[in-house]
């Protein structure tokens, strides 16, 4: 017996001894042996681009663009509520998961012994942290800086917000660093130097108008923690603004698209024009919604507001809204001899779609005003596109033109612009669409009493420039419609009541036969009473949710939302809030202002 | 079932024939008596391999006709051995003493690491009766088992062919992975790929103290299966044969609408009332041709179906169909065949076993069905070395393969064509090319979504193998009578193999149009292909001692160690723009239009390896004081060094009170035994991240980006999150409390258990950090819960007369429920946003009240705007709230519909509705032999249980969901709310409101109880009389029915009749949501089949 057990036991013994327990991973890698080359770490910051980028910009509603249903930031008062967590204040990707690992990273690099790719993705980390803090600040204020990789009892997680002023330095250093240090070649889906200076003139006029128009003299609520004696001004930032959309405009390699309508429309990014932008591609799957989104009855309707279609200017560069009688004209006389870009934003008299050899109408049913959506809608001959989620074409994440209005708001916010600078800026994007130019004489002479209206404009603008200033927004809101800044503009102009104006859509008289596509036979009846059972238009029966409501009850404006309030808090709605929970784990963050999140602190 | 007894009938005529025919001409009568010479009531006495026989009366006396010559006698009675008497030719009178049983006393159970007598068990251990199990028609042994064992829950979690339930014992046992061990043969092995046929004995393993030996995994209980052996026959060879063929069909309602009218006027209705127009274009006047045609069960030739007429200026076609596309695209209907033969023998010295089992499914698709096929082949042989030593070899094999049409998975096919099918839509147009795109649907919809197409047209070839090999060589060494020695060495290998193709179609839009092609999603042109293997290594070395002493202290001490090694590693491939649309090789993939090949490559493996050192000491006093302890020393390579080991003891009591000498004269008792346990046991299955004490760094595709560079997704690396190194073990402590009772010679038995389970330092979220630390909070080991239940199982058997011939029946029932109560969470708020908190009970489900649907608009304003402010929930309802729309309560009082401060104690206008755990679990099985046949049935359920409907369930919901459905329930509409029709169960015709409306917020209208009562098994016998059967050289031979699934009774008919209960409480758990609102239907298995035995 003896025979057996001893090797038994030995053999036993023998594999106890050995590390048994001992099973690291195979398919992936320690953190020790990683960030050694420049691979790694450009695989480590390609996430940056996928978590911080606005894939879909398209979707965001404001006063000029809507859908079936109002954001609760539009809709305002208990519709915004203090989130228990997340709320853009989360940790995970798309918050402060993604400031963490800029964090690592640059903890990290120095790792990797090729130096020039420790400097290059050093910038990129840092463009993409200002990036970041940009975000934060448009939606927070004053928000903490951090710029380590916390742990769990770091005293960091515990402390109080800093003050904008703190937060804009580090930015200014981050961009500044990223700018020096970033290639210059153009490269249109990765960030490059011209990305950190557009990124730049985009974030320095924020904080430039920002605090021009929420003075802290005046608005001392806006700053939660109080900006440091000798904080910079306004002036500061709009020069910083300037200076560096200046640089693009005079260094860089872009020049406008010839074509406005098929740079958003076509599948590829315009790498003319575009300085950053979200690739999609077929083959790939890599899609986004926009086409279906503007043409499918399911994908949320979305439409122009008559409001902003009445700020685009005729194509002989006067005002559509001084003409007698604007707010009563029926679709067709509304749309002829306007701005070309109108016809390349919305579905105007004629519209052939891209692809298509017939003209449409607009379709009432996928545009809750009735002004829908062209600007992204892909040519109807490519496969699929049509489908939902099925759309390939580029995002723009920065192009040409921003750089132009940045640069032009920046010099007359300062009171610095000329005529040269006009002619430097916006009037070539008037140039790209045949519109006469923008004067500055002229404009200033004769301010727009559309814009400066408390019904439809602005009211926050005012000195030497207030003329000007309000066909840069003009302007600003035509060109750059559907992508994205519209909320953000009015934040940081002031002028978040705009969003309680109108948002209604086209207009009609009554009851009765409506040719919208301006061949002189009717595409829609409007009714009430008997459904007339047209087999060659569309019917919809006035005052009816499946049909049409209009703002008078038997005539007037698609208005849709007509008993859904709208209000902005001047008081509260600048900010979000910070969630409820946040502020239960860090006594020390305060809530900002206007926010009741029922803590008694 | 008209059929069914129409074939039982005939059967029991010519059967009856038959034995009358059996010629009988002398009586022998007598007397049947026990020991103690008492007579002996209800005794059987047949003449053997016959049906020829008897029952003793009251005074123990019998009387039966039997054939001139000599006769052999079987004489049986419950609780008695049974005995074979010869009669010689001239003997009429007998006088027969039978010997009480004491088999069931010495009836053992298979436990960790040996076997005990079932006597002397002190814990939770229920051995499943698997000759109920050898008739059961279902595909896989997982899915037999419920409802037979109490505390044991299967949940069978989809209906597909191949699919298998999941095990759970005794209720939520941890809120990460909690899967009970499965050990075949001592190694771990997946249940389902076990071929029933081979199956010994089942231990199901509940309570702590019967699982502590297996110390790290079986903290949520262990499941032995044994296989059967060769066995001592002097070298003869025992063949059996079973065989069996039959069909399958839903067990749900598969008649749908089919009258293209309703189809496209119910689906307009929905669809207008969200969109403001019809999703169809049909005119009025296509209305009326529809109308016309309504009844047309098949096509008139005075209306056609299909009309070809211009419209919006070119040729187009119309149609008018009465298309019953489930019908077309699925059979109710579809074949199956299970066959299995196995070979045992041996002699003293060498014993072997050998069995193969083919099972063959087919499942609904009609057009190009999908298959499923199983193969399965065991060998066992064991052979004597010399005096003390033997050695055995136990080889498995497994190998399974799916091969169906479609995406990539059946779930998703079916769903996709579950919409925009509308029943006026014919499958093909009359050129014989596919209706896909059509212009009579207003928007970008496509009929079916293509999957008529991808079935039809067969280019979708998807296939999933698997194969399981596993060996084990044993060696059992016996020095002495009292001490064995184990040592066993497993390897085994398992690797599942799938290739995902799927190809362009092409469809025609317009008579007078090309061809036009599908080349995204399911009409992309690629194969995948994927490999997953893992391999694992066992070691087991154990002895056991065992001894009585002074006849009155019986001990056994049993000892040991553990080793496993586990591994896996995966390997895929994914090529686009394949040379051929029929062959399937990565070798044949081709450049795309613009000249680039695209193909895509992952991989990953883990590797996990465990050690433990085991012993467990049994000792009994006259097997009256029973007392047991047990403990594992284990190791997993899952944590930090330093945290990889822990200690699990248990101890547990037995008392069998029914050996004391107080009861020995209540000879009506045969076991009254009181036992009670506690364990502690640890969990190291801390779900699939295999090093979750580790960062590590990986590499993967991004979902959606790209950055334009080549032809593939855009990489990124990620640094996994923040961990605390200090993780450790799970664990879970309990407490069992049980009663054993027999009596009367074992006809009636009676077990009952309690316990209580605390599942200690779950693995979870840690405290709450501030989210600017950037990630989530590092799991610890931080939350606590208790499950709390009970168990009981009652059975009853006899035999008695029937029509002078013994009729064996018996009965038994089961029943267990538990509860289960978060004991330690971080949620301080008690805040619903998190998944848990302290005293929360697992499963409620918190919803809002509806008092019923508003009677006029205007009391629907006057509530909507006076009483209670609805902006909460009426997202997709401009408009305001009319008639016909839910009416809500304003249970906190304050005016305005919400959810408070989403707390606990602040809920809003929600309560707990009910819980969504089954508060009961039972099964029913009546049983009854006579005269040959035999008849089992076997029901099982659950109680209250409630569910709120998945929003895209449309089998619930019809076009409440998606509007436009495939397979609307036939006279939907007439449940739906109208201004004629106000007292529905559904309100006002909304699109979408279950998905995003109304319907969507879970109210108390709408729950349903998904309770239900399943008729889960009918078993008919009739095994043929030995003495023919031997005249063709078979020692045995049955024939017989079994029907599986073949009725269900659940509150949730009332509502529908197309949902499965089973499968409405399994679609909610958030599956994929292509799969979620419509599952494979479950199905119902009718089989006829021939045991054989020679």
């Amino acid at each position: 017996m003896k025979r057996y057990i001893i090797p038994a036991i030995a053999l036993l013994i023998g594999l106890t001894s050995c590390n048994w327990l001992d099973r690291t991973p195979k398919a992936t890698l320690a953190p020790e042996n990683y960030f050694r080359d420049e691979t790694d770490l450009q695989l480590f910051s390609n996430s940056f681009y996928n978590n911080l980028l606005d894939k879909e910009p398209y979707e965001e509603q404001s006063d000029h663009y809507v859908h079936l249903n109002l954001s609760n930031v539009l809709r305002g008062g208990n519709n915004r509520t203090v989130p228990n967590s997340g709320g853009g204040w989360g940790s995970g990707s798309g918050a402060w998961g993604d400031l963490r690992k800029m964090n690592t990273l640059l903890e990290y690099i120095d790792k990797c012994e090729d130096k020039d790719a420790v400097v290059k993705y050093t910038a990129l980390t840092r463009f993409f942290r200002a990036y970041f803090y940009f975000n934060m600040v448009k939606r927070f204020g004053d928000v903490p800086w951090i710029q380590d990789q916390l742990g769990t009892d770091s005293d960091e997680l515990y402390a109080p917000r800093d003050s904008r002023e703190v937060i804009m330095g580090h930015m200014i250093e981050d961009i500044d660093y990223a700018i020096e240090n970033l290639p210059s070649a153009v490269s249109v889906y990765r960030v490059n130097r011209w990305t950190a200076l557009a990124l730049k003139a985009r974030f320095c006029l924020f904080e430039g108008t920002f605090r021009k128009y929420h003075d802290p003299a005046q608005h001392a609520y806006m700053y939660v923690v109080p900006l440091p004696s000798g904080a910079h001004d306004s002036a500061y930032y709009l020069g910083l603004a300037a200076d560096a959309a200046k640089e693009i405009i005079d260094n860089g390699p872009y020049k406008l698209s010839a074509d406005y309508l098929k740079m958003f429309a076509g599948p590829d990014a315009d790498k003319g024009e575009w300085i950053l932008a979200i690739k999609n591609d077929q083959s790939l799957q890599i899609c986004n919604n926009s086409t279906a989104f503007a043409t499918m009855p399911t994908q949320g309707c979305p439409g122009l507001t008559r409001k902003f279609v009445a700020s685009f200017l005729m194509a002989d560069g006067s005002r559509f809204t001084d003409q007698e009688g604007w707010q009563t004209m029926q679709f067709v006389e509304e749309m002829t001899g306007r701005d070309p870009r109108l016809s390349y934003i919305t579905v105007t008299p004629g519209y052939i779609r891209l692809g298509d050899t017939e003209v449409s109408a607009p379709d009432l049913g996928s545009s809750v005003t009735g002004y829908q959506l062209v600007k992204y809608v892909m040519d109807s001959t490519l496969p699929e596109v049509g489908r939902v989620d099925k759309s390939y074409n580029d995002m723009p994440v920065f192009r040409l033109a921003e750089v132009y209005l940045n640069y032009a708001e920046a010099k007359a916010e300062l009171g610095t612009l000329t005529q040269e600078d006009l002619d430097a800026s916006v009037n070539k994007l008037r140039d790209r669409v045949g519109m006469p130019h923008m004067d500055l004489e002229d404009a200033n002479a004769h301010p727009d009493p559309f814009l400066l209206s408390e019904e439809y404009g602005y009211r926050n603008v005012t000195g030497a420039n207030q003329g000007v200033i309000l066909e840069i927004r003009r302007e600003r809101g035509v060109e750059l419609a559907d992508e994205g800044f519209r909320l953000t503009d009015l934040i940081r102009w002031r002028e978040g009541k705009c969003l309680e104006q109108t948002l209604v859509g086209m207009y009609f008289p009554g009851a009765g036969q409506y040719d919208l596509t301006g061949d002189g036979k009717p595409d829609l009846c409007l009714w009430s009473g008997t459904d007339p059972k047209h087999k060659d238009m569309v019917d919809k029966e006035i005052g009816t949710d499946t049909g049409v409501i209009l703002s008078g009850g038997a005539s007037g404006c698609l208005d849709h939302h007509q008993n859904v309030a709208h209000v902005f808090d001047e008081n509260r709605d600048y900010y979000y809030p910070i969630p409820t929970k946040e502020r239960q784990l860090n006594p020390n963050l305060k809530q900002n202002p206007g926010w009741n999140d029922g803590l008694s602190y | 079932m008209r059929r069914i007894r129409h074939i039982a009938a005939t059967l029991v005529l010519v059967l009856g024939a038959i034995t009358a025919a059996w010629a009988q001409n002398r009586v022998v009568s007598g007397t049947v008596l026990d020991t103690g010479q008492q007579p002996l009531v209800g005794a059987a006495v047949l003449v053997a391999g016959t049906t020829t026989g008897d029952v003793t009366a009251p005074d123990g006396t019998f009387s039966l006709r039997v054939p001139s010559g000599e006769v052999t006698l079987e004489v049986s009675c419950l609780g008695y051995t049974t005995q074979t008497i010869r009669v010689p030719a001239g003997q009429a009178q007998l006088a027969i003493v039978l010997e009480e049983d004491n088999m069931l006393l010495q009836e053992t159970v298979v436990v960790g690491y040996g076997v005990q007598k079932k006597v002397n068990l002190t814990g939770a251990v229920t051995a499943v009766d698997t000759k109920e199990l050898q008739d059961r028609t279902t595909h896989n042994l997982t899915d037999m088992l419920q409802g037979a064992v109490p505390g044991l829950n299967v949940s069978i979690t989809a209906g597909n062919p191949g699919a298998s339930g999941s095990l759970n014992i005794r209720g939520v046992t941890s809120i990460n992975s909690s899967d009970p061990l499965v050990l075949v043969d001592g190694v771990e092995a997946d249940m389902s790929r076990v071929n029933a046929n081979d199956v010994e004995n089942i231990s199901v393993i509940k309570d702590a103290s019967a699982a502590a030996i297996y110390g790290a995994r079986a903290a949520y209980g262990v499941i032995l299966i044994t296989t059967k052996a060769g066995s001592d026959k002097g070298g003869k060879a025992t063949v059996r044969y079973s065989g069996r063929m039959g069909w399958e069909e839903p067990t749900v309602s598969t008649d749908f609408e089919t009258r293209g009218y309703w189809s496209v006027y119910t689906v307009d209705k929905f669809w207008a009332t969200d969109a403001g127009k019809n999703y169809t274009t049909y005119t009025e006047h296509d209305m009326a041709e529809l109308l016309a045609r309504v009844n047309d069960v098949t096509e008139n030739p005075e209306r056609p179906w299909v009309v070809e007429e211009i419209r919006n200026g070119r040729k187009q076609w119309i149609y008018y169909c009465n298309t019953d596309w489930y019908h077309e695209l699925y059979n109710d209907q579809h074949p199956v065949q299970q066959h299995s033969v196995s070979i045992t023998g041996g002699n003293k010295d060498i014993k072997y076993f050998l069995s193969g089992a083919y099972d063959r499914q087919s499942g609904i698709i009609k057009l190009n069905p999908d298959v499923f096929q199983k193969y399965n082949l065991r060998a066992k042989i064991d052979a004597r070395l010399n005096k003390f030593m033997r050695l055995s070899n136990n080889t498995s094999f497994f190998s399974s393969a799916y091969d169906y049409p479609g995406g990539s998975s059946v779930q998703d096919s079916f769903a996709y064509a579950s919409r925009h099918a509308l029943a006026s839509f014919p499958l093909q147009n009359p050129d014989g090319s596919w209706v896909y795109g059509t212009p009579l649907i207003s928007g970008n919809y496509n009929v079916a979504n293509g999957r008529h197409l991808v079935f039809g047209e067969n280019k979708h070839r998807n296939q999933q193998l698997r194969t399981d090999f596993s060996n084990t060589t044993e060696l059992k060494i016996t020095p002495t009578r009292n001490f064995t020695l184990t040592a066993n060495y497993t390897y085994r290998i398992y690797q599942s193999r799938n290739q995902y193709r799927s190809a362009n179609f092409q469809f025609r839009r317009y008579p007078d149009a090309d061809y036009e092609y599908y080349t995204t999603g399911a009409g992309e042109d690629s194969l995948e292909e994927t490999v997953s293997t893992s391999q694992r290594h066992a070691i087991n070395v154990f002895g056991t001692y065992d001894n009585t002493f002074a006849e009155a202290h019986h001990l056994t001490v049993t000892g040991g160690m553990n080793m496993e090694d586990w591994s896996n590693k995966s390997v895929g491939a994914l090529g686009k723009n394949l040379l051929s649309e029929t062959l399937n090789d990565l070798n044949l993939v081709g450049p795309d239009e613009t000249g680039n090949v695209i193909t895509e490559v992952s991989g990953g493996q883990n590797a996990y390896a465990i050690m433990g050192f085991f012993g467990r000491i049994n000792y009994d006093y006259k097997e009256r004081y029973l007392f047991e302890i047990s403990g594992r020393y284990d190791g997993t390579s899952r944590f930090q060094k330093g945290h990889q080991w822990g200690f699990f003891p248990s101890a547990s009591v037995g008392w069998r009170i029914s050996e004391e000498s107080f009861l020995k004269n209540a000879r009506w008792l045969d076991n009254l035994k009181l036992r009670f346990s506690y364990g502690n046991l640890g969990n190291q299955n801390l779900g699939s991240n295999y090093y979750a004490y580790l960062r590590q760094i990986s590499v993967n595709d991004f979902a959606g980006y790209s950055f334009g560079e080549g032809t593939t997704m855009g990489k990124y690396s990620t640094l996994g999150a923040p961990v605390d190194a200090n993780l450790t073990w799970e664990t879970a402590e309990q407490y069992n409390l049980g009663v054993d009772f027999a009596a009367f010679k074992n006809r009636l038995t009676f077990t009952a258990e309690v316990y209580r389970r605390n599942t200690l330092n779950m693995l979870t979220a840690g405290p709450d950090l501030p989210a600017v630390f950037g990630a989530g909070s590092p799991k610890t080991n931080a939350a606590d819960l208790k499950t709390e239940g009970y168990e009981l199982s009652l059975g009853w058997r006899n035999q008695v007369s029937f029509l002078g011939h013994p009729l064996g029946y018996s009965i038994r029932g089961s029943l267990s429920d538990f509860r289960s109560i978060i004991t330690r969470f971080n949620n301080p708020t008690k805040s619903l946003a998190m998944s848990y908190y302290e005293g929360m009970r697992i499963g409620d489900i918190w919803g809002f009240e509806v008092d019923g649907l508003f009677k006029t608009d205007e009391e629907a304003k006057q509530y909507t705007s006076e009483v209670l402010d609805c902006s909460y929930i009426n997202g997709r309802m401009t408009g305001g709230f009319l008639a016909g729309d839910l009416r809500f309560v304003d249970l906190d009082g304050d005016g305005v519909l919400g959810i408070g401060a989403n707390t606990v104690d602040d809920p809003g206008d929600r309560k707990i509705l009910g819980n969504s755990l089954a508060s009961l679990q039972y099964g029913v099985t009546l049983s009854a032999d006579w005269l040959g046949f035999d008849f089992s049935a076997f029901f099982q359920g659950t109680g209250n249980h409630y569910w709120y409907p998945a929003g895209m369930n449309y089998m619930f919901w019809g076009p409440y969901s998606y509007p436009y459905v495939s397979f609307l329930q036939r006279d939907f509409i007439d449940r739906v709310w109208s201004e004629e029709n106000p007292d529905t169960y559904f309100p006002r015709p909304r699109a979408y409101s279950s998905t995003g409306g109304e319907l969507s917020k879970v109210n108390s209208r709408y729950l349903q109880n998904i309770r239900y009562l399943r008729f889960k098994n009918l078993t008919v016998g009739y095994t043929l009389p030995a003495n023919w059967t031997r005249k063709i050289g078979l020692e045995k031979a049955r024939i017989y029915f079994s029907g599986e699934n073949l009725a269900y009774w659940s509150p949730l008919a009332k509502y529908t009749k197309y949902l499965d209960p089973e499968s409405a409480y399994r679609r909610n758990t958030g599956e994929s949501a292509a799969q979620d609102h419509m599952a494979y239907p479950w199905q119902k298995t009718l089989m006829f089949g021939i045991d054989i035995t020679f």
